[in-house]
């Protein structure tokens, strides 16, 4: 029986490969009230548009709106972990310019997403990097992916949430009198890929800890809990003396203020590589302290992935640094577990490795060091963490801001096109 | 980086993978371990450079040392001040990377942009210091 053509199947039936979604940019008007503006994919030209509905169904559009993830394939300022605004300072370019600013953040982002794709198992990226499951930024959906950390001792799970600090945000910093004219808020940031490869790099706890109950009459001195060789988390009284300096030093430590009120924590905890800076500066009295069995390095599997760490030149590269600072972001992410609590209520707490509260820590030790160079330059630090520290200086003279970003060996943003822009327009943005 | 049993069944779009051992005999300069780190502050004074560089990790192996070579070039010419930086603090690391002998066509640019024979400038350095 003679089939219609319609009804035949093909004789040789070919499976469609799939295509990971598409990275795009938008740059509204008015990030405040997100409906029009500019749009730009990789490779692409800019386009303007009215409304949402006429942007390509198909692309992941990242957005420089605050609450810029309205709809399903829109994502906030903070998906990559680095705004578009940021990865425009960087770049050395105007978000706003849609000759070539726009477009070249579009071919950063295009890029970010090319080496996501070849760096992680991925397995169906439309669904991979769907913002349901509580994935939303990207380090959510590489920290959903990558093999767990390890087991957390009930006991330990308080003392590493309390010992966790992510950003540190100075107490009323900026707030000084300055007379010396108008200021603007400069941002510092070391090389992003050097400086994941440098925290991946660290010794980190094993998860076999050892409980000393009263430090004190277990004769557990300061030096002992200081041992590299066996990392601890410390009970402590931490208390600063009178500040003597041109600045305050308990002020600069932060100890406790993050850059969100909702999360701060008492800091009764301090894991060792915290410490080890703060004795230098405050008085601690230890009352107790977890100490592990020893120091290991990252498993191969949680290290910075192949294809960022194969040739040292990609550190030259923004893209692959954007990457970078995701996946530790990633690794020193907590997760949500949920709680049984009294009258057969629950609650959903976050659970942090110890690796991830290493981490945090070597990032906080790391910043400390640029915000206090900082600080002893003369200038207000408002905060530190990522590898980056935000201070107040002189809004219409960049030389010092330049020749101090050499004194700390940061990268960003690129204060050169800034300076250019400067002398141009003759004015000045917010740099960071 | 495959640990999980599921296959990756995305078709990846184009990258560039990290260089090979045949790559390696032939442009011997890589990684770039000496010169990195001077690259990395010299070439942040430049505002184009940025820009510029971030196709690296898309560029094949066998041109990056060229997209180097033009991003240096580039960044003197916009700011003659880094002429001396390169001299002083880059030109050592490019040396010892292999940089400077990628063959005529880098050297011939480095020389021409620098103000100077790159050739000579690596005999000075190789030269014993009395």
């Amino acid at each position: 029986m003679a089939l219609g053509k319609l009804s035949q199947l093909p004789s040789k039936p070919r499976q469609i490969t799939l295509r990971p979604p598409r990275f795009g940019v938008i740059a509204f008007q008015n990030p405040q009230a997100p409906t029009s503006g500019a749009a730009c994919v990789a490779g692409g030209r800019p386009q303007m548009f009215g409304g949402r509905t006429e942007l390509a169904s198909d692309v992941l559009w990242i957005s420089n709106a605050p609450k810029g993830d309205y709809a399903q394939n829109f994502r906030a300022p903070g998906f990559l972990r680095v705004s578009t605004p940021n990865i425009a300072g960087d770049l050395g370019v105007s978000l706003t310019d849609l000759v070539e600013g726009l477009p070249s953040v579009a071919q950063t982002v295009g890029r970010v997403r090319d080496i996501l794709v070849h760096a992680y198992p991925w397995y169906d990226l439309s669904l991979d990097w769907d913002s349901s499951g509580g994935r939303k930024t990207m380090s959510d959906c590489i920290a959903q992916l990558l093999p767990p950390l390890g087991e957390i001792p009930p006991a330990l799970e308080s003392p590493l949430r309390q010992a966790c600090q992510t950003y540190s945000s100075v107490p009323d910093g900026g707030l000084r009198p300055y007379d010396d004219g108008p200021r603007s808020i400069y941002t510092l940031r070391m090389n992003r890929l050097t400086y994941a490869n440098y925290l991946c790099q660290q010794m980190f706890p094993t998860n076999s800890w050892l409980a000393v109950a009263d430090a004190q009459h277990q004769g557990a001195t300061l030096d002992q809990l200081l041992d590299p060789d066996f990392p601890s988390l410390v009970e402590a009284s931490v208390e600063f003396s009178g500040d003597t300096g041109p600045y305050s030093v308990s002020q600069l430590a932060a100890v406790g203020s993050t850059s969100s009120a909702s999360k701060t924590t008492v800091r009764r905890w301090f894991s060792q590589p915290e410490l080890a800076w703060l004795v230098e500066h405050a008085n601690v009295h230890v009352l107790s302290a977890y100490v592990s069995q020893g120091a290991r390095p990252l498993d191969p599997m949680h290290r910075l992935p192949e294809i960022l760490m194969a040739d040292p030149v990609y550190a030259l590269s923004l893209s692959a640094g954007i990457v970078a600072e995701m996946h530790w972001d990633a690794l020193a992410k907590g997760s949500s577990v949920r709680r049984a609590y009294p009258g057969a209520t629950f609650k959903y707490v976050q659970q942090l490795t110890s690796t991830a509260v290493w981490l945090r820590a070597f990032d906080r030790a790391y910043s400390f060091q640029m915000a206090k160079a900082v600080a002893d330059r003369g200038y207000d630090v408002s905060g530190y963490g990522y590898g980056a520290v935000s201070f107040w200086g002189p809004k219409n003279d960049l030389q010092p801001i330049i020749d101090l970003s050499d004194e700390l060996g940061a990268t960003y943003p690129n204060l050169a096109a800034i300076r250019e822009r400067m002398l141009i327009g003759g004015s000045m943005e917010s740099v960071s | 980086m495959n640990t999980l049993a599921i296959p990756n069944r995305m078709r990846p779009p184009v990258l560039r993978k990290p260089i090979d051992d045949a790559a390696k005999t032939r442009w011997p300069a890589f990684p770039l371990v000496n010169s990195l780190p001077v690259l990395n502050r010299l070439l942040v004074q430049d505002a184009r450079a940025p820009v510029l560089l971030d196709p690296i990790v898309q560029t094949a192996p066998e041109k990056r040392a060229r997209l180097i070579g033009d991003v240096i070039a580039q960044a003197v010419r916009n700011n003659p001040l880094l002429r001396e930086t390169v001299l002083v603090q880059a030109l050592p690391g490019l040396k010892a990377d292999g940089l400077v002998r990628q063959g005529p066509e880098m050297s011939d640019l480095l020389s021409a942009v620098i103000g100077h024979d790159v050739h000579e400038l690596v005999r000075d350095i190789d030269r014993p210091q009395a």
